[in-house]
């Protein structure tokens, strides 16, 4: 885990990537979701615990930091458009597949020569 | 404080129902909200909204507002000592001061009222400490390297009667090697502090690298349109490519097509992590013609289709019989 220092005292830099990794408790910390909102996105696919598994109780899970981002986004939505569990799996699944359109997008224009075209 | 016209923001009468207001903030939440929304202003009018709506769906949050009574948009004013002591329970515990609060902080301190707040010796639970997201526009450069940004933050500070006022704060954060377009980087404790034992809250930038003259990026993997005259690309040559740790040669070879890709590895960003990895650069190759070609060189040229039997057309319908 990279560690950096602010100035204003000693503050913890970390990157929400897949190298890093969080805990579903820290997942329900940051988003402001319940426990049961998490495993319901688990069971939908929305997302993956690192150590998923028949063996593993739910309050074990961790999950990749990349995750973060959209969790949060996914709280943000429950509370603030007041939506119910399923519609919220439905409204993280969808903006999954746009920010998976969106990569895509990106990568296909950042192959695309732009010499002549500026 | 600035007054707010909440009926306004929400586009219903000052009369209207709970229900109303509900299907008015749904509307205007679906269309606004930042996480769905592609409106550039969104983010700001959906702040309004859901202060509106967080006041007006709470009778006693909508009481106490109507009774600041009717006031133009962003006009100036200042509640009355009445109406301070009409609510104490919820400010300053009796004796309430304005001074620097806005509207969305007064009344959203009736929540932490009821949570239990700092002070006055109310029941207290944990509140978690705001949390922030702040865009981080950065260069490439400053990507590769790691830089330093500056933030200025809105942070809640709280007197000793519990009562909530926003002070603006300075900070310094170090963004590390391994961003990248979108990335998400997290200074734990940096935002609101926690209260009775509450987490202290967390910035999350939101990178965003600024457009480069020369490279694009994908993830960590950057892209450079590499130009070569028609011989470069016909005998093959060695040319220097930029990238962003210094100038490097790059073997081209000859008979290279307008369109390969030829990929320098490493030379990309640093990503995150502790294995040091990084992206690759990805040179694109695109043959250019001089503007201006003299005799000389168009008899050359002529010289080069007289004598070659390469047609570039095969694949189009009957071509092949016309090839030389």
């Amino acid at each position: 885990m990279q560690t950096e220092h602010g100035h204003t005292g000693i503050t913890h830099a970390v990157w929400m990537h897949r190298s890093q990794q969080v805990t579903i408790d820290e997942l329900i910390a940051l988003s402001g979701l319940s426990e049961m909102d998490l495993v319901e996105l688990v069971d939908a696919g929305a997302m993956t615990p690192i150590n998923a598994g028949v063996e593993v109780h739910v309050r074990s899970w961790t999950f990749t930091a990349d995750y973060v981002p959209a969790v949060r986004k996914a709280g943000r939505l429950r509370e603030e458009l007041e939506l119910d569990t399923h519609a919220l799996v439905l409204a993280v699944k969808l903006l999954a597949q746009i920010s998976e359109l969106e990569g895509e997008l990106a990568a296909l224009r950042a192959r695309q020569s732009l010499f002549g075209h500026r | 404080m600035k007054y707010k016209d909440y009926y306004a923001i929400l586009g219903v009468e000052r009369s209207a129902n709970a229900d109303d207001i509900k299907k008015a903030y749904r509307k205007l939440a679906r269309k606004y909200h930042p996480d769905v929304s592609k409106d550039p202003a969104g983010e700001e009018k959906f702040k309004d909204i859901a202060e509106a709506y967080q006041t007006l769906k709470d009778d006693e949050k909508r009481a106490a507002y109507n009774n600041l009574g009717s006031h133009r948009p962003g006009e100036d004013f200042q509640p009355s000592r009445d109406w301070g002591q009409e609510f104490n329970t919820h400010f300053n515990d009796g004796n309430p001061s304005f001074e620097g609060v806005d509207l969305s902080d007064l009344f959203a301190q009736f929540a932490r009222g009821h949570a239990g707040g700092a002070g006055g010796g109310r029941a207290s639970r944990p509140v978690a400490g705001e949390d922030y997201e702040v865009a981080a526009p950065i260069s490439l450069e400053d990507a590769f390297t790691g830089t330093k940004i500056s933030l200025d933050l809105a942070m809640p500070v709280y007197d000793e009667h519990g009562a909530m006022r926003r002070e603006s704060r300075t900070f310094e954060a170090r963004i590390p090697q391994g961003a990248t377009q979108g990335q998400r980087l997290r200074l734990r404790g940096l935002g609101g502090k926690g209260r009775n034992g509450g987490r202290d809250g967390d910035v999350f930038l939101d990178i965003r690298l600024k457009p480069h003259p020369l490279y694009r990026v994908d993830g960590h993997d950057l892209y450079i349109d590499l130009p070569l005259a028609p011989w470069e690309a016909a005998l093959g040559a060695t040319v220097e490519v930029p990238t962003l740790a210094g100038a490097v040669n790059l073997k081209v070879a000859p008979a290279t097509n307008s369109g390969q890709s030829l990929r320098l590895a490493k030379r990309g960003l640093p990503k995150p992590g502790a294995g040091n990895e990084s992206g690759d650069l990805f040179a694109i190759v695109k043959i250019v013609m001089p503007p201006n070609i003299g005799e000389r060189e168009q008899a050359l040229y002529k010289e080069i289709g007289e004598l070659s039997k390469f047609n570039p057309r095969t694949h189009f319908p009957g071509e092949h019989a016309h090839a030389n």
